[in-house]
């Protein structure tokens, strides 16, 4: 359970310079006690985006959501913390709670029904402006024009008066964005936000997004499945299989030399379209849990028996980087070196 | 002679009415004027972004609904003109393999029961290849036949779906977004799966899909489809490394590239497509086309040869321009 | 190169003119369909109560010599031929004229609007009642769905609703004006005569309402726009009360529309369990003694109430629907 020594955060701009941290993040189901993420622990600061990366039962959207508090219902925090700078914000329990969409502000994967169908956009901006800032009236009003110029949605007049269901996925991300963004958050949390999206309007997402994280120095935590999207925009990766951490760091290092086998394979399975290689795919599904060891061990090409018994702990392998696996790749340099041997 | 071929396919919906009727009704223009043929053994993709019209299409190729106008060829018989015998014994010969495995499976029939389903339904279809046979060659163990779609994952119900469509041997299959909803790990194991079917079967097929990487992988030659019409076909490789529709050249350009120091160029396309029951006049692109010029507006370009085995619908292609910034 | 003034979507929006005369047409369709309900009531009622019986010798005494009750037959028109009733009974009422009461030869409508007011009292009491418990208890369950407080008052509600009004009037006279002895058991002399009644009537639309209200909640509640108004800094109650009432409303609002058809038939034998002098009782009385005029004004009465309800359920289910102020207004 988790500790009762919460600092409550006397003041907001105590805690606004400081990183977003997850600590020794476990979940469980209530009623079978089952622990589907376990142990997770990563950090954002603002100014960088950090991706979240993992296929279904990865644990990765679950972890987004206990870090704003937001467990379904079968579902319970047993172990770990989310600090702000020095405060527990631990599931906005208690004072911390009003920092939440306010600090922390989230976005989602299905942007229409993000949205309330009764609510304009209009009512929709000024709620949140006057909830984190208490601007009102025609202060408001331009200040949610603004958000939606800032966003790229033209029209604001006639946008404002819109509801969810007149708007394309794309529009309705972008308004969820101008939402979260009226706190002046310095943090965004985004599940999968362009799953639901066409690629075209997904690519666009991508850029408001990655200029939004440089213009407000956000620090962006982005949940996702695809390694197409973290290599577009990421630059920290936190690469997730069954509710454990496999490997973390630099996004272009990880992908481009993973030490992992779970985050190799995830690479070699993903199509890719500029490549005449065609995917290698993965033996077995992630829904496979196996009862104890490295949760990849059962499609794992490299396990051993060790891999069987006990999960592997995240060891550092370099600044901010790390892996969990018995059997980590060999390292880019190693490799290089390996070649250099061979070749003479 | 194409085993299948569709000749200025046409498919109108009239959509609206609501509590309060006949406040709204319109007309969508799901598929506007399609040409397209398929070889036997072969892949033909087709791609574009929701609302284009791409599963009317594969709906429409199979005879699961007739055109408003236009018309469908399959081996030679227009299917709008044979009666039901007939049109039974060609269905025989056609299958449909979709998105959602689990809506496509009967929840309380167990996996062997639906698998041999289509032999039931078309009794003279081929030879009936035994349940371990159809299992054994999707890459299930045959003991799976017991079971129920509940108790399978998501790749096992596909590789299901696709055992109950080879049931039938058939010569023609439309997969439309089969892996769309598989993890990615799970996905190129089905990518895999069709393409060693194909070459051991030599069915020919249309494989409808949003994932442009994906198609890389599957297909032999990609339609382009954008607001119900093909405005790009040709051989994938060629169409991917050298597009030249501006929507094709927009579309590949946002796909997210996996290799560091091949990130995608910024976006060139502006707004999203519109809604297909208010296509725009003249090329239905121009309203988001970065190189429109005033012809575009008016003047719907027919889609004419444009290199080996290549067809575009643009009038700057035909002109002769050239359009992006090399990247 | 020029970019041109490119317009792909010069559509206009629908007016409110537009949508008005769309809300016109809606009414006026209703109104129609009112008529035909009307008139296919009536007819039914005529059909029922002039074939299944003969007034003479209900209102009579038994041993009335046979030249008086043909004598009352005539005096009321009951000897000429079923249909040239029925449409002298149609040209009428078209006149204004619904008849006369068989059993005091007064005006019909007069004699059942003296009975409205008691239950109106009734009825409006109990919807008030209904509401007030229904909701509450529904919306109070879904949030603790699955937990043993949901599961008690859901089995509440089930008994409730599979009990007739009957037995849980008599139920509640044992307990509290036989046993207890705090509340009279029938009558309507003061207010304390209403709770009984009141209470039998109201709880089993309660009974409804919390149900469906449960459900809508719950399934509202899953919604995305919920967790993500509480990402956006709502808490829990506000999101509660900003979006999970308002959008559950909807569904719930057609159910309220049937319980007050359940609240208007569940009346008439309420009120005949406790004594109750409104026009549900008058009605038993008229059809027992085939008294057609009273027995039609009475049926018609209901009929048009029953409608009205549910026009006014239709109108505010599309006003709380904003989809009808802005359909298909794609600003894409």
């Amino acid at each position: 359970m988790r500790d009762g020594s919460r600092v409550p955060p006397a003041d907001l701009s105590a805690v606004e310079d400081g990183r977003l941290a997850v600590r020794d993040l476990t979940i469980a189901a209530r009623d079978s006690g089952g622990i589907l993420v376990s142990g997770v622990a990563f950090s954002v600061v603002p100014g960088e985006t950090v991706a979240l990366v993992g296929e279904s039962g990865s644990g990765k959207s679950l972890t987004i959501l206990a870090m704003l508090g937001l467990l379904p219902g079968g579902v319970v925090q047993t172990a770990g913390d989310v600090r702000l700078g020095g405060s527990d914000i631990t599931g906005f329990a208690g004072d911390s709670i009003r920092l939440r969409g306010r600090v922390i502000a989230a976005i989602f994967q299905d942007p229409q029904a993000s949205l309330d169908p009764r609510w304009t956009v209009g009512r929709y901006l000024r709620d949140q402006l006057f909830r984190h800032r208490r601007l009102r009236g025609a202060a408001a009003d331009r200040e949610a024009a603004a958000l939606l110029d800032g966003v790229g949605l033209p029209q604001p007049e006639r946008l404002m008066k819109s509801y969810p269901h007149e708007l394309s996925g794309g529009m309705a991300q972008r308004v969820m964005i101008a939402g979260a963004l009226a706190a002046r958050p310095r943090f965004l949390l985004a599940d999968e936000p362009t799953t639901a999206l066409d690629v075209t309007t997904q690519a666009q997402i991508l850029d408001l997004l990655a200029d939004l994280q440089k213009r407000e120095g956000l620090g962006v935590l982005l949940v996702t499945h695809d390694l197409g999207v973290v290599a577009e925009i990421a630059h920290r990766v936190v690469v997730l299989y069954g509710g454990r951490i496999m490997e973390t760091g630099d996004a272009a290092r990880v992908l481009g030399h993973p030490r992992h086998p779970y985050t190799a394979a995830l690479l070699a399975a993903m199509p890719d379209i500029t490549d005449d290689m065609p995917p290698v795919a993965i033996p077995g599904h992630p829904g496979e849990r196996p009862a104890s060891g490295c949760p990849f061990h059962p499609r794992c090409g490299l396990a051993t028996s060790a891999c069987e018994t006990a999960p592997p702990s995240l060891r550092e392998i370099g600044p901010e980087q790390g892996v969990a696996c018995y059997h980590p790749l060999p390292s880019a340099a190693m490799t290089q070196g390996l070649i250099r041997y061979a070749v003479g | 002679m194409p085993l299948v071929e569709a000749q200025g396919v046409t498919k109108h919906f009239r959509v609206g009415g609501s509590a309060f009727a006949t406040i709204s009704r319109a007309t969508v223009k799901a598929v506007a004027g399609a040409d397209l043929a398929v070889d036997r053994g072969e892949t033909l993709a087709v791609v574009g972004e929701s609302g284009c019209g791409k599963s009317t299409l594969g709906r429409l190729l199979l005879g699961l609904m007739p055109p408003s106008s236009g018309r469908v060829m399959f081996d030679g018989h227009d299917l709008a003109g044979l009666g039901s015998p007939a049109l039974r014994r060609l269905r025989a010969r056609m299958q449909l393999v979709f998105q959602n495995p689990l809506q496509a499976l009967d929840p309380r029939m167990s996996v062997g029961e639906q698998i041999v389903e289509p032999t039931v339904i078309h009794p003279a279809a081929g030879n009936r290849l035994p349940v371990a046979d159809l299992l054994a060659q999707v890459g299930l163990d045959p003991a799976l036949a017991g079971r129920f779609p509940h108790q399978l994952s998501g790749g096992q119900r596909q590789r299901v779906v696709i055992a109950r469509a080879m049931a039938t041997q058939p010569d023609f299959i439309v997969f439309d977004e089969p892996v769309s909803a598989l993890d990615v790990s799970v996905q190129a194991q089905i990518i895999r799966l069709i393409r060693d079917l194909q070459t051991a079967r030599g069915f020919a097929s249309v494989f409808i899909s949003h994932d442009l990487r994906v198609v890389r992988h599957v297909a032999d030659r990609v339609a382009v489809m954008y607001l119900g019409r093909i405005v790009e076909e040709g051989p994938v490789r060629a169409v991917f490394a050298e597009p030249l529709h501006p929507y094709t050249q927009a579309l590949i350009a946002a796909v997210p590239r996996l290799a560091p120091g091949m990130r995608r160029v910024r976006v060139v396309l502006k707004g999203e497509p519109p809604n297909p029951a208010a296509i725009p006049s003249g090329c239905p692109f121009h309203p988001r086309c970065p190189v429109a010029e005033y012809d575009c507006r008016t003047h719907a370009p027919a889609r004419v040869a444009a290199g080996p085995a290549r067809s575009v619908a643009c009038i700057r292609v035909a002109s002769g321009s050239t359009f992006l910034p090399a990247a | 190169m020029d970019t041109l003034p490119l317009q792909h979507d010069g559509r206009p929006g629908p007016h409110l003119g537009r949508r008005l005369a769309a809300l016109a047409r809606f009414c006026l369709l209703k109104l129609a369909r009112t008529l035909a309900t009307l008139w296919i009531v009536v007819t039914f009622t005529f059909v029922i109560l002039r074939l299944t019986g003969d007034p003479a010798l209900s209102l009579l005494p038994d041993n009335a010599p046979p030249d008086i009750a043909a004598a009352f037959r005539s005096r009321w028109g009951l000897d000429r031929p079923v249909w040239t009733q029925y449409a002298l009974y149609f040209r009428n009422m078209l006149d204004g004229n619904l008849g006369y009461s068989l059993a005091n030869g007064r005006d019909a409508v007069a004699v059942v609007l003296e009975r409205v007011p008691a239950t109106l009292r009734l009825t409006v009491s109990a919807f008030a009642l209904t509401l007030a418990v229904g909701l509450p208890v529904g919306v109070f369950a879904a949030l603790r769905h699955g937990r043993m407080a949901d599961r008690a008052l859901m089995m509440l509600a089930t008994v409730k609703y599979s009990l007739p009004n009957f037995v849980i009037g008599i139920g509640l006279i044992y307990a509290f004006a036989i046993w207890l002895r705090l509340l009279p058991s029938s009558g309507s002399a003061t207010a304390a005569h209403l709770i009984l009644p009141v209470v039998t009537l109201g709880l089993s639309g309660a009974a409804v309402i919390a149900r469906f209200t449960r459900s809508a909640a719950l399934e509202t509640l899953g919604q995305p726009y919920v967790r993500a108004a509480m990402a956006a800094g709502e808490t829990r109650t506000q999101a509660i009360v900003r979006h999970v009432l308002p959008n559950a409303a909807v569904p719930i609002l057609t159910v309220i529309g049937f319980t007050i058809g359940g609240l208007v038939g569940g009346s008439i034998i309420v009120e005949q369990v406790f004594a109750w002098p409104g026009i549900g009782r008058l009605l038993v009385d008229a059809v027992a003694v085939r008294d057609l005029a009273v027995a039609q004004v009475i049926v018609i009465l209901l009929a048009v109430a029953m409608v009205t309800a549910n026009l006014a359920i239709d109108l505010a289910y599309g006003l709380v629907n904003p989809r009808f102020w802005n359909n298909d207004d794609d600003i894409r």
